[in-house]
C-alpha cells in the first residue's frame, strides 16, 4: 500500500481544524504509520470479542492481539475502544469489563463493572475516563484513567450509549433501548447534567466536530438513521441527512448509509460528505468503486493526519472485512479476524 | 451495538404447546397391552425384539425404534438423550435438566421434524421447534423416528408436510384382568438436586372402558460443576440460575363400543418454572438471568371405526392452550427486566379414511384443519408488539396410494396445503398454497432372503412461525415457506449372521437433501430480521447395526450401534467466505453404541455417544472449531417379584469419564453424575 507522505504542515492544519480530538491533547502528533487497533465486538454468547492489530507500513495484521499478549480471551461483546495518552481503553459490555492496555496490547489494568451494569462507550480528558453504563437509570461513571478506580457517577437517561467531549461538556446519547429521545449534556468540571437536548428517537452515534455535535438517531425500530446537528452554543437541533456511520476529517463529515430491502435481502450502501461551512451534502467521492455498495458498513474511521480511511463491512455472523482507502482509492483490504469490526483507533508505536 | 444483543436463543425458549395425545388405538391392542409384562424374561425379550425388527427392516423408508425395555435398560436421561442416539439425528442440547433440546434429522433443522405424542402432532406455531426435554420417558412404550413419508398411509395430513416424524407412544396403563385396579409408583433421585416422583393409577371402569391417571413431578437445582478453559487459564465453575420445577398430570379414558369402534380421550395439565442459565459469559459469572414459566392445558381425543371391509375411518381432535411468561434480567432493559407473556392456542381436527378394495392395494385420504392463535405482551409495554395477535388457519388434505407385493411395495402421497392469516395490526402475509408429493419404493429380490432395497423421495416444507413473521422488529411478513427435498436410497438385511450370533440386522442408507429459501435470522444494517436467503445441500450416510449373542445359561448380549457421516454445506452465496462450509454444529462424523448383557439376576448396560469436531460458526476457520466428544454411561437394571408387587430397580452412572464437553459452545454439559430409580407396580 502506498502511503502519502503528508507534510507536517498539512497534519497540523488538520489538527487545528478538527477540534474534536480533545482526547488526544498531550499526545505526540500521530504518525501516518501509527498502529491501527481494530475492535471486533464478537457475537452474543461467543466470548469472542477481539482486537486486530494492523500495521499500515508493512500492511500486516496480528489477529486477536489481546489473546496473544495476555493468554486469554477479551470477553463477550466488546463495545468501544479509545486511544488516550498512548494507551488503549476497551469496554467489554457482556463481560462488564473495562480494560486498560498498553500500545502493544498488554493489559495494564481491568475493572469489573458487574455491580453497576454493562459498560458501553468511553471518553477521556485530563486523566479521567468517562464511561456510559447501562441501567435504570443509566449513568456516566468518572474513573481515574491510570488506576481504573471509580471516582463519581452521574445519572443520565436509560441505556446511555455514546459519549463525546466538546469543549468543556460531555454529550451522552440516551438510547433507552429504542425509546429514548434525548442527549444529556454534562459539565465536566462540576460533573453534573446541565442540559437535556431533545432529539429524534433512539440516539446512538455521536461525533464532536467544530462548534457542533452530530448525532445519529436510529429510530424506534432501528431503521430511521437521522443524522442531526446540535449547535453546542444554542443547543438547537436540525436534521441534516440519513447515515449509519460518520467520521470527521479536516473540515468535513464523511458518511456511510446502508439500507436493506427485507423482501429481497439486498443491502445498498451509499457514501456522502457534509461540509458544515456551506451546509452542502456532497457525493461520496471519498470512496470510489463499488466494492462496498452491497455490504453493510459497520465502521468508518479516518486517520486524523494521513486521511487514511478504514471501513469495515459485516454480516454479523462471520468475520468482517476491513477496507483501507486513501484519497478515494482502495489501497488494501484484510479480514478483521472477528465478528462485527466496530472501531479503528490509531496509536503511535 | 445494542440490537445485535437480541438473543437468538430467546426464540428457542418460546416453545409452545406440548401437545399430547392421543391417537385412536384399537381396543384389541389395548387388551394385549397389559402393563408391560413384568414377567418378561430374557428369552421373551428376545422374542419381542425379533418381532419388532422385521417392521423396521421392511419399511420402505428409514425407521428407527426404541422400545420401553431398551429405554429403561440403557439408562437414558430424557427423550432428548434417547433420540440423539438415532442415526442421522442431531440434537441441540443446551445442557442440564432444564436445557432446551431440539432435534434435527439429516441436518434439515428442527422445523422439518414433526413430533407426535400418541399419534397427534405437537404444535408450536410461535417458535416452531419442540423441546424434547419436556417428554418424560417413564410412561413411554416406544419412540420411533421415520424419515420421509411413513409406510402407514392411515395418518393425519399434517404429518405429510414434514421431512421426518418423531413419534412418542405412551403405554396404556390398565389392570391385567377383570375390574381390578393397578398402581405404579416410581421414585428417581440423582445428582444436582434431582428428584422425580411419578405416580400412575389405572382401573377398568367396565368391560369396555379403561381409565388411567398419572402425575409426574420433577425438580432439580441443576448447579453442576464444569471446567472452563479461557486461553491458557483453566478454572472450575458451577452453572448458575438453573433450578427446574415441573409438574405434569394426565388422565386417559379408553372406550370400545359394541360395534368395536373405539374412542380415546386424554386431558392433561402441566406447569413448569425454569431458570435458564444462558451461556457462560467470561468474567461475568452471574451472566444474564432468564426465567421461563409455562402452563399447558390439553384435551385430545380420537375415534376409530372399522366398517365392513374395505373401509376404515378415524377422527382426531385436539385443543391446546400454552401460556408462557419469559423474564430476562438485564441492565439494558428499563427497570432492569423485560417480561414477555405469550398465550398460544391450537384447535385441531383431522379426519382420515382408508379404503382397501383388494388386499394389495390401499387408498387413503386425510383432511386436517388447524387454527392457531397467539396473544403476546411485552413489558415494559411496547405498543407495536402488543397489537399483533395473529391467527392462522391451516387446511391440509392428503391423498395416498399404496401397493404391497411380497417382492416390492410402492407408496405415494400428495399433500395440498392452504394457509391464511389474520392479525390485529391488519398486516398479514399473502395466503399460501402448496402441493408437495412423496414417493417410496422397496424391493426384495429374493423372497427367501431378508435383503431389501429402498428408495424415497419427499418434498417437505416449513411455514414461517409467528416469531418469524411478527416478532417485534425481527419478524418479516414477506417470508416464503422454506422447502426441503429429500432423496434417499438404502438397503436392509437381517439374518442369523455369524457363528456366535443369533441375530444380526444391518441398515445402510445414503441420502441427499437440499433446502431452499431457508429461513434464518440475517442481521443487516443494525437489526436482525428473518429472511429466506439460505440454501443448503446435505450428503450423508447412516449405518445401523443390531446384534444378539447368546451367552448360554439364559444370558444374552445385545449390541446396537449407529454411525452417521454427513456433509451439510451452505451453498447460499458462492462469493461468501463460508461457501460450501459445513453448517454450524453439524459434525461430519457421529455415532452411538449400546451393549447390554442380560444376566438372569440383572441387566448390565453400557452406552456411548460421540461426535467429531464441529464449527460454531458458518465460517469454518480454526477459531470457531469445537472439539469432538464421547460420553459413556453404564447402568444396572433389575426386575424382581416381591410380596407386594413387582419392583424395577435401576442405577446409572452417567458420563463416567467426566468428559467436559459442550454440544453448543459455552453451554457446558454436565460431567459425571448418578441417578437411581425404584418402581413398584402393584
Amino acid at each position: 500500500m502506498k502511503i502519502r507522505n503528508l507534510s507536517l504542515f498539512a497534519g497540523l492544519f488538520a489538527l487545528l481544524l478538527s477540534s474534536c480530538h480533545d482526547e488526544k491533547k498531550g499526545d505526540p502528533i500521530l504518525s501516518p504509520n501509527a498502529s491501527v487497533f481494530i475492535l471486533n465486538e464478537g457475537s452474543m454468547s461467543g466470548n469472542n470479542a477481539s482486537i486486530t492489530l494492523y500495521d499500515p507500513a508493512g500492511e500486516t495484521t496480528v489477529a486477536d492481539i489481546y489473546r496473544a499478549q495476555n493468554g486469554r480471551q477479551l470477553g463477550e461483546l466488546a463495545q468501544n475502544i479509545l486511544a488516550y495518552d498512548s494507551e488503549l481503553f476497551v469496554t467489554v459490555s457482556g463481560s462488564r469489563l473495562i480494560c486498560r492496555l498498553g500500545n502493544d496490547g498488554k493489559e495494564k489494568g481491568r475493572l469489573s463493572m458487574a455491580p453497576h451494569g454493562d459498560p458501553r462507550y468511553l471518553a477521556a480528558k485530563d486523566g479521567k475516563l468517562y464511561v456510559t453504563v447501562y441501567g435504570t437509570p443509566g449513568r456516566v461513571f468518572r474513573l481515574n484513567a491510570a488506576t481504573l478506580t471509580i471516582e463519581d457517577s452521574v445519572v443520565v437517561g436509560n441505556n446511555p450509549e455514546n459519549i463525546v467531549l466538546s469543549g468543556s461538556k460531555l454529550y451522552v446519547s440516551n438510547a433507552a433501548y429504542g425509546a429514548g429521545e434525548t442527549i444529556s449534556v454534562i459539565d465536566v468540571a462540576s460533573f453534573t447534567v446541565t442540559q437535556t437536548v431533545p432529539v429524534r428517537k433512539n440516539p446512538n452515534d455521536l461525533l464532536a466536530h467544530g462548534p457542533a455535535v452530530y448525532v445519529i438517531s436510529w429510530g424506534e425500530n432501528w431503521d430511521a438513521f437521522d443524522l442531526q446537528q446540535i449547535d453546542t452554543s444554542s443547543l438547537a437541533v436540525r436534521v441534516i441527512t440519513k447515515a449509519n456511520k460518520m467520521a470527521a476529517y479536516r473540515n468535513k463529515l464523511y458518511m456511510a448509509y446502508s439500507t436493506t430491502d427485507w423482501g429481497s435481502g439486498e443491502t445498498t450502501t451509499t457514501f456522502s460528505t457534509y461540509d458544515p461551512a456551506t451546509d452542502q451534502i456532497g457525493s461520496g467521492n471519498f470512496i470510489t468503486g463499488d466494492a462496498l455498495s452491497n455490504k453493510t458498513v459497520y465502521m468508518l474511521n479516518i486517520h486524523p493526519v494521513s486521511g487514511q480511511t478504514y471501513i469495515s463491512t459485516t454480516d454479523y455472523e462471520t468475520n468482517g472485512s476491513v477496507y483501507v482507502f486513501q484519497d478515494g482509492q482502495l489501497t488494501g483490504s484484510f479480514t478483521s479476524g472477528g465478528i462485527n469490526p466496530t472501531k479503528a483507533v490509531f496509536v503511535n508505536k | 451495538m445494542a440490537i445485535c444483543s437480541i438473543s437468538k436463543n430467546r426464540f428457542y425458549w418460546r416453545r409452545g404447546a406440548l401437545g399430547l395425545l392421543l391417537g385412536a388405538l384399537l381396543l384389541s391392542e389395548a387388551k394385549a397391552q397389559v402393563w408391560d409384562s413384568v414377567q418378561t424374561r430374557e428369552l421373551q425379550t428376545v422374542n419381542v425384539t425379533e418381532k419388532r425388527k422385521p417392521a423396521v427392516l421392511r419399511s420402505p423408508v428409514p425407521l428407527q425404534v426404541l422400545d420401553a425395555g431398551q429405554i429403561r435398560r440403557l439408562g437414558y436421561q430424557d427423550a432428548g438423550d434417547a433420540v440423539r442416539r438415532f442415526a442421522g439425528v442431531g440434537v441441540r442440547d443446551y445442557g442440564g435438566i432444564g436445557g432446551l433440546k431440539t432435534i434435527s434429522v439429516r441436518s434439515l433443522g428442527p422445523h422439518h421434524t414433526a413430533v407426535t405424542y400418541d399419534g397427534v402432532a405437537v404444535g408450536n406455531v410461535q417458535a416452531g421447534q419442540i423441546d424434547l426435554g419436556r417428554f418424560p420417558l417413564d410412561n413411554l412404550a416406544q419412540i420411533s423416528l421415520t424419515v420421509g413419508q411413513s409406510a402407514d398411509i392411515f395418518q393425519p395430513a399434517r404429518l405429510a408436510a414434514f421431512g421426518s416424524v418423531l413419534a412418542f407412544q405412551t403405554e396404556r396403563f390398565a389392570p391385567v384382568n377383570g375390574s381390578g385396579q393397578c398402581w405404579a409408583l416410581n421414585l428417581k433421585a440423582g445428582s444436582f438436586g434431582f428428584a422425580n416422583p411419578f405416580l400412575r393409577y389405572g382401573r377398568r371402569l367396565s368391560e369396555r372402558a379403561l381409565l388411567s391417571v398419572e402425575s409426574n413431578y420433577r425438580r432439580a437445582d441443576g448447579r453442576y460443576p464444569f471446567t472452563l478453559v479461557n486461553g491458557d487459564f483453566v478454572s472450575r465453575e458451577k452453572r448458575q440460575n438453573t433450578a427446574v420445577n415441573e409438574w405434569n398430570s394426565e388422565a386417559n379414558l379408553y372406550h370400545t363400543f359394541r360395534d368395536s369402534s373405539s374412542l380415546s380421550l386424554k386431558a392433561s395439565y402441566s406447569r413448569s418454572d425454569r431458570e435458564l442459565p444462558g451461556s457462560v459469559i467470561l468474567y461475568n459469572p452471574a451472566g444474564r438471568r432468564e426465567r421461563l414459566r409455562e402452563q399447558h392445558v390439553l384435551v385430545q381425543g380420537g375415534y376409530e371405526k372399522q366398517y365392513e371391509s374395505p373401509w376404515r375411518l378415524k377422527g382426531l381432535f385436539k385443543y391446546n392452550r400454552a401460556y408462557s411468561e419469559y423474564r430476562e434480567h438485564d441492565a439494558k432493559y428499563e427497570g432492569g427486566v423485560q417480561e414477555e407473556k405469550h398465550r398460544q392456542q391450537e384447535f385441531y381436527g383431522s379426519g382420515m379414511l382408508l379404503f382397501t378394495p383388494v388386499g394389495r392395494i390401499a387408498f387413503s385420504g386425510a383432511s386436517d384443519l388447524t387454527v392457531n392463535t397467539l396473544h403476546s405482551g411485552f413489558y415494559p409495554l411496547r405498543e407495536q408488539a402488543a397489537l399483533t395477535h395473529p391467527v392462522r388457519y391451516t387446511s391440509q388434505t392428503s391423498l395416498s396410494f399404496q401397493y404391497l407385493h411380497e417382492r416390492f411395495s410402492l407408496t405415494g402421497t400428495l399433500l395440498s396445503t392452504w394457509i391464511t392469516e389474520q392479525a390485529a395490526s391488519g398486516e398479514t402475509p399473502d395466503d399460501r398454497y402448496r402441493f408437495t408429493p412423496s414417493l417410496s419404493f422397496s424391493f426384495r429380490p429374493w423372497t427367501s432372503r431378508s435383503l431389501r432395497f429402498r428408495i424415497l423421495y419427499k418434498q417437505a416444507y416449513r411455514v414461517p412461525t409467528f416469531n418469524d413473521l411478527y416478532y417485534l422488529r425481527i419478524g418479516n411478513l414477506k417470508l416464503k415457506a422454506e422447502s426441503a427435498r429429500e432423496y434417499g436410497a438404502g438397503a436392509t438385511w437381517s439374518g442369523k449372521g455369524l457363528p456366535f450370533t443369533s441375530y444380526i440386522a444391518l441398515t445402510v442408507d445414503g441420502y441427499y437433501n437440499n433446502v431452499r429459501d431457508k429461513i434464518t435470522a440475517i442481521p443487516t444494517t443494525y437489526i436482525w430480521k428473518m429472511q429466506n436467503t439460505g440454501k443448503v445441500r446435505i450428503w450423508g450416510a447412516d449405518l445401523t447395526l443390531k446384534m444378539l449373542v447368546p451367552l448360554g445359561d439364559r444370558s444374552e448380549l445385545s449390541l446396537s450401534g449407529s454411525y452417521t457421516r454427513q456433509r451439510a454445506e451452505d451453498v447460499t452465496d458462492p462469493s461468501a467466505s463460508y461457501y460450501k462450509h459445513q453448517l454450524p454444529y453439524t459434525p461430519e462424523h457421529s455415532g452411538s453404541g449400546a451393549v447390554s448383557v442380560a444376566f438372569p439376576w440383572a441387566t448390565l448396560s453400557y452406552t456411548v455417544i460421540g461426535a467429531g469436531e464441529r464449527y460454531v460458526n458458518k465460517e469454518n476457520v480454526a477459531m470457531y472449531r469445537l472439539p469432538g466428544y464421547g460420553e459413556h454411561t453404564i447402568s444396572l437394571h433389575r426386575e424382581l417379584e416381591a410380596k407386594y408387587g413387582t419392583w424395577r430397580l435401576q442405577a446409572e452412572l452417567i458420563n463416567l469419564t467426566d468428559e467436559q464437553y459442550a454440544i453448543i459452545q459455552y453451554y457446558p454439559m454436565p460431567g459425571r453424575s448418578f441417578r437411581v430409580s425404584a418402581t413398584c407396580l402393584f
